[in-house]
């Protein structure tokens, strides 16, 4: 061992290395940036790594990472709790919640049925989504759910224990992206806008 | 560094980063491939327009040492020629395609070519899109799958002793011995399984009655595991699902 090492220094460097997309190189580049940085901008760092253990969890509902229980969507008398959007992971609520256009609420199901890796339906929170559907007036479950093989093997589990509930069980549209080009869509791609086609303009469409 | 084109089916995908993700991929001439495909996530912004999913048919470029090797190759094209949707309308055909994809991942190495279950593995997944029931077609691929890789066993005669059983003789079924063992052989293993009535000629290549097929799809799991050394962790949700009532 060189005894120019610095024991605090490379233990930085070994905790930055745990992080998703952090190799050797970058993290020691960060590890220098925290020596540089001043005594209050490294404590403002470290604050704020223990207050999101210390303060986030998950709401008891929704499943949704919060810092209040439940959460401030479930909280909300101005959400529809008649109308579930549900979703594999918490950034997909940050991510529908971005268009502004989701006026119900949302069940988080902390990822997706992967018989291939070894989860299955238990792994996840649809125990608690189905008890949510029985016990309060529910009109509609969206299964928003990704559009990969894994999203639609969860989606059709989900419709498979709501059947008997009788809710309105929905999928957002599918097929070409906003911006996209015909000629580059795959086969999926078009199949999907093919076979999910709407009106040019809706009878409600005022314009 | 080398590019390969070749078709390809998705049988296996990991996370690796944010936007990176390793693949399975099983090749028509290639045999199996370890890929990983940088930035796949990053959906419309990405080369590969909208990720590759698991179990679609589509044409693959791969970036690799010539001769394979233990390295992850780097996939720089992928175009989808079929999506497979069918797969998709109902669950024990997803889980029928995932054992499929399991067992060929663990079963076949890579970089060694196999024509074969790669066709064999195309054609199971064009007719689960259309299949009510999933089982005589996973037999089907089991055995040839099977057969391809020098490991199907032998159903026409007992392997100790030679005969061909009696029609309606209860026989058992050995992985280790690689076959059938006739009621005069069998109480000398103890490691066999009774093969269940109607099950016999199903395993032979020839129709049979649902409920058999799910017999038969069982002894060649049982097989698959015993050459895997583990039960393939998709074969109970699929027994699960997709067993007639």
């Amino acid at each position: 061992m060189s005894s120019s090492r610095i024991e605090s220094l490379e233990r930085l460097k070994q905790e930055f290395q745990k992080l998703p997309g952090i190799g050797p190189r970058s993290a020691e580049r960060l590890a220098f940036h925290v020596l540089r940085a001043t005594k209050e901008e490294a404590s403002a760092l470290s604050d704020a790594i223990l207050a999101v253990k210390r303060n986030v969890s998950h709401c008891r509902i929704c499943f949704n990472l919060t810092e209040t229980d439940p959460c401030s969507i479930c909280r909300d008398p101005q959400r529809d709790a008649g109308e579930i959007w549900v979703v594999e992971q918490p950034r997909d609520v940050a991510a529908l919640e971005a268009t502004g256009l989701i006026r119900g609420v949302y069940h988080v199901l902390m990822g997706h049925i992967a018989a291939l890796e070894g989860v299955g339906p238990g792994d996840l929170t649809i125990d608690a989504l189905v008890q949510r559907v029985k016990s309060s007036d529910v009109r509609e479950v969206v299964l928003a759910t990704n559009p990969t093989f894994e999203g639609d093997g969860t989606a059709l589990h989900l419709e498979s224990v709501l059947a008997d509930t009788g809710v309105k069980l929905t999928r957002p549209a599918r097929g070409l992206a906003v911006g996209s080009q015909l000629e580059y869509a795959t086969a999926a791609m078009l199949e999907s806008a093919i076979r999910g086609r709407t009106s040019f303009r809706e009878p409600s469409d005022p314009s | 560094m080398a590019l390969t084109k070749d078709e390809a089916i998705a049988l296996r995908r990991l996370d690796y980063s944010e936007t990176s993700q390793v693949l399975v991929f099983l090749t028509r001439e290639h045999g199996k491939v370890r890929a990983i495909a940088k930035g796949v996530k990053r959906g419309t912004k990405s080369r590969f327009a909208v990720g590759i999913d698991l179990l679609e048919l589509g044409h693959v470029v791969v970036s690799a040492r010539p001769g394979g090797g233990a390295e992850l190759a780097t996939v720089t094209e992928w175009k989808q020629v079929r999506s497979m949707a069918g797969l998709r309308q109902r669950l024990a055909r997803m889980h029928a395609a995932e054992y499929a994809a399991e067992v060929t991942a663990a079963l076949t190495e890579d970089w060694d070519p196999h024509p074969r279950v790669f066709a064999a593995l195309v054609g199971l997944l064009d007719d689960l899109c259309q299949a009510n029931q999933v089982f005589d077609r996973l037999v089907d691929f089991q055995r040839e799958l099977l057969d391809e890789i020098g490991s199907l066993p032998e159903f026409a005669a007992c392997l100790t002793c030679g005969r061909i059983p009696e029609p309606d003789e209860p026989v058992h079924f050995s992985s280790f011995e690689g076959g059938l063992l006739c009621r005069d052989c069998e109480p000398a293993h103890v490691e066999k399984r009774e093969l269940l009535h109607g099950c016999l000629s199903i395993l032979r290549g020839q129709p049979g009655h649902p409920t058999s097929q799910v017999a038969a799809f069982d002894i060649l799991n049982y097989h698959i595991a015993h050459l895997m050394g583990r039960n393939p962790t998709t074969a109970p949700v699929l027994l699960a699902t997709a067993s007639p009532a």
